[in-house]
């Protein structure tokens, strides 16, 4: 329990420093035309993609942990995140099962997989964002290569 | 028009700009500043990918991949993407028509001419390699430019009379160091020295490394073998090596960083600048030898250097500017991004080709160093009134840097903060532009409070300071205008206190006598300029207020000294000795 404590008290630390980069885009913005708004909206994402992560990370470790009500709670926080980013336009990039596609998914690793695999993605390390054409972040995979 | 483009085209990453309305700015490749200078095709279709897209399959198709080529230009043999063989003039024209096309697109209209940098060691046949990939790429080569000559005129060295300047480029894998001389109009590199494998991904795999070796230790468990948690640990690894830039400490903070028998574990690991510094010491220790190797090479006296430049994203670290002001005796410049600096050089060379009007590039720097009063333990005797640099001069603002202090004596519970700016290794010969009193620390032995002090340092001259007990959370806040960095150089400096503790404004008109902080012993003391030394200056101090036998008997020590260090003698050090011995007595 103690190291969920310590957990949520690194996630009470990310928000803290997001608000920080919050105040310093509006410090430093100046005049807000249209692309200004654009590109902070952007970087807004951006920032947030970490606490996502966090958030995620959270619900599962607490679903390991079996712990129930307290993992469901967690869910519906992270699912919150993810409205959030919509929200802002933001869209996760599918990658699990799918063909690999350099210009989205970054290879970490290869593994040796059935042929119907190859060269498709076989696991996500870490999630991959895209607002519009404009990739984020690209998802962090592990591709099959070589039965 | 008829635009002329400035390419850097680098080993790891490539960059291109452009003059607009007289000033060099960097052309967006897809949205990002820095294209990374790999090429490949996608086995499946055979279609060209270019930059990111390249480098992100680089781990599943090696074979259709090809990195770095910049090693291998000027060699006959080819490189394979899959079984289609290239020459290494050919793949750069790859990243170049890239570069190109970015720019057509930017500018609305063709680009045909380019400059181009290659390193100042490149020989006829790289360079003559290089022109034909730009020509492969349908652009007419009007100049082979030397990446330190592209910083320099960044810098801009067209401008002033001769002169001579060094720069210091460490980037992502190579390191150089050059000396650029400007004699009759014509910029020429006098020496060149590096290491083609020596870089910030060093960096960045020895805190990786660390932190992964610590983990194993404390847990029993290799991180570097779950991919999940290594992807995670080298991100933060990096990310903690940039925070260490502007701040004593930063913290790798993963939750769940891996599972052990059923239970998250999580990495918090806080990494202060000190330690940092002791792991990657050895590797920027060693650009020293390639600084002097280079002065030797040009025949020249470091004294003879009139400006430092920074090039690359790794001159960023304190450390990096400690070994050159260390070796060279000035503090570097790093007015223009040097992560781009050599882009924007060759941009500004373009312009000049063409004939157009280049304006400086304007950026808004500290014009003079900004820090604290700090008592300064130094070879066993206390400096008071010493000056503690929190932003160096010639920074780019706005600038955010804290640095860490610790109490001067036991059961410290109250600290003036001195807030100074200038040059002096002695706070009180700098300006005086405000100060504060720190009250309500908590009472403990020398040394043990650790107070972390803030400067964030605007575009418009104002410092706001923070003065912040570690530990305690317990903040005092105060706001300054700075002089002589504004537009107008004359305006007056203001100054409120702001207690944030107390939640109230209030502005004291004078802080009550209280001793200042001490600078830890692992910090390192205003690097004294060549007529100076900590020494020297705690000499000159204890002279104002001595009389008699004291007086004389110091005053001759001190101008034996400062004769020797006029004329570089050996004797520097006996009689920085002698003038220690007398201070000891009498002091």
């Amino acid at each position: 329990m103690e190291k969920l404590g310590k957990g949520l008290y690194r996630l009470a630390v990310s928000q803290e420093s997001l608000s920080q980069e919050l105040q310093d885009i509006l410090r430093h913005s100046g005049v807000a035309s249209p692309n200004h708004l654009h590109e902070a909206r952007r970087r807004l994402a951006e920032d947030f993609l970490p606490l996502i992560d966090s958030l995620h990370r959270l619900a599962q470790a607490l679903a390991q942990q079996g712990n129930g009500a307290l993992a469901e709670g967690a869910g519906v926080i992270a699912a919150k995140g993810d409205a959030y980013l919509a929200a802002l336009g933001v869209e996760v990039i599918p990658s699990t099962g799918r063909r690999f596609d350099p210009r989205l998914h970054q290879a970490l690793q290869v593994r040796p997989a059935p042929p119907e695999m190859e060269g498709c993605v076989v696991e996500e390390i870490v999630r991959g964002y895209r607002m519009g054409e404009k990739v984020l972040r690209t998802a962090q995979v592990v591709v099959a290569k070589g039965g | 028009m008829d635009n002329i483009i400035g390419i850097d085209l680098g080993t790891t990453n490539s960059e291109v700009a452009v003059i607009q309305n007289g000033r060099p700015v960097i052309i967006p490749v897809d949205g990002d500043k820095i294209l990374p200078s790999v090429v490949g095709r996608e086995p499946s279709t055979g279609q060209l990918l270019v930059g990111k897209p390249a480098r992100n399959q680089y781990i599943v198709h090696p074979r259709h991949t090809v990195r770095s080529i910049k090693r291998r230009m000027g060699q006959r043999e080819k490189v394979f993407i899959g079984n289609e063989p290239y020459s290494p003039e050919e793949i750069s024209a790859m990243i170049l028509r890239r570069l190109k096309s970015a720019a057509e697109a930017y500018l609305q209209a063709e680009v045909k001419r380019a400059v181009i940098t290659v390193p100042a060691y490149f020989n006829d046949l790289q360079r003559r390699a290089t022109q034909q990939a730009g020509e492969i790429a349908g652009l007419e080569v009007v100049r082979i430019l030397n990446e330190p000559t592209a910083a320099a005129l960044a810098h801009g060295l067209t401008r002033q009379e001769d002169q001579i300047c060094l720069v210091y480029d460490l980037g992502g894998g190579t390191f150089d160091v050059s000396v650029v001389e400007r004699a009759g109009g014509i910029l020429e590199v006098l020496a060149s020295h590096g290491n083609t494998a020596l870089g910030g991904d060093d960096f960045d795999q020895i805190v990786l490394r660390k932190l992964v070796e610590e983990f194993r230790q404390a847990h029993g468990i290799d991180l570097a073998q779950d991919l999940r948690a290594l992807a995670r640990m080298t991100f933060a690894a990096e990310r903690v090596k940039i925070a260490l830039s502007d701040a004593p400490f930063a913290q790798a903070s993963e939750e769940f960083i891996v599972t052990k028998d059923a239970l998250p574990l999580n990495l918090i690991r806080e990494v202060s600048r000190q330690e940092l510094e002791n792991w990657i010491g050895p590797l920027v220790e060693s650009t020293r030898e390639s600084l002097e190797r280079a002065l030797a090479d040009a025949k020249i006296s470091r004294e003879k250097i009139q400006k430092v430049l920074l090039v690359g994203g790794s001159t960023h670290m304190p450390l990096v500017w400690h070994v050159i002001e260390e070796t060279l005796g000035q503090i570097p410049h790093a007015e223009v991004d040097p992560a781009l600096a050599v882009a924007l050089g060759a941009a500004v060379q373009a312009g000049i080709i063409a004939g157009e009007a280049v304006d400086m590039i304007l950026v808004d720097v500290a014009a003079h160093s900004l820090g604290i009063e700090v008592l300064h333990l130094w070879e066993g005797l206390y400096l008071p009134n010493a000056f503690s640099r929190i932003i160096p001069r010639n920074t780019a603002i706005p600038a955010r840097k804290s640095e860490v202090y610790v109490t001067s004596y036991d059961f410290q519970d109250a600290a003036n903060i001195k807030i100074y700016q200038g040059e002096h290794e002695i706070a009180t010969e700098n300006t005086l532009l405000g100060e504060f009193r720190f009250e309500g620390l908590t009472r403990a032995p020398t040394g043990q409070v650790q107070i972390l002090v803030s400067f964030d340092y605007d575009a418009s001259g104002m410092l706001h300071v923070k003065a912040q007990e570690r530990g305690t959370g317990s903040t005092r806040e105060l706001t300054v205008k700075t002089l002589g960095t504004g537009r107008d150089g004359t305006e007056k400096r203001e100054a409120g206190v702001h207690d944030t503790a107390a939640g109230q404004r209030r502005v004291h008109s004078a802080a009550a006598a209280s001793p200042p902080l001490q600078a830890p012993e692992t910090s390192r003391p205003v690097a004294a300029s060549s007529q100076s030394s900590p020494v020297l200056a705690r000499a000159r101090a204890v002279l104002e207020r001595e009389v008699g036998e004291n007086r004389k008997k110091l005053g001759e020590a001190v101008v034996r000294l400062e004769q020797a260090m006029a004329s570089g003698s050996s004797e520097v050090a006996a009689r920085e000795q002698t003038v220690l011995d007398i201070l000891y007595e009498i002091d």
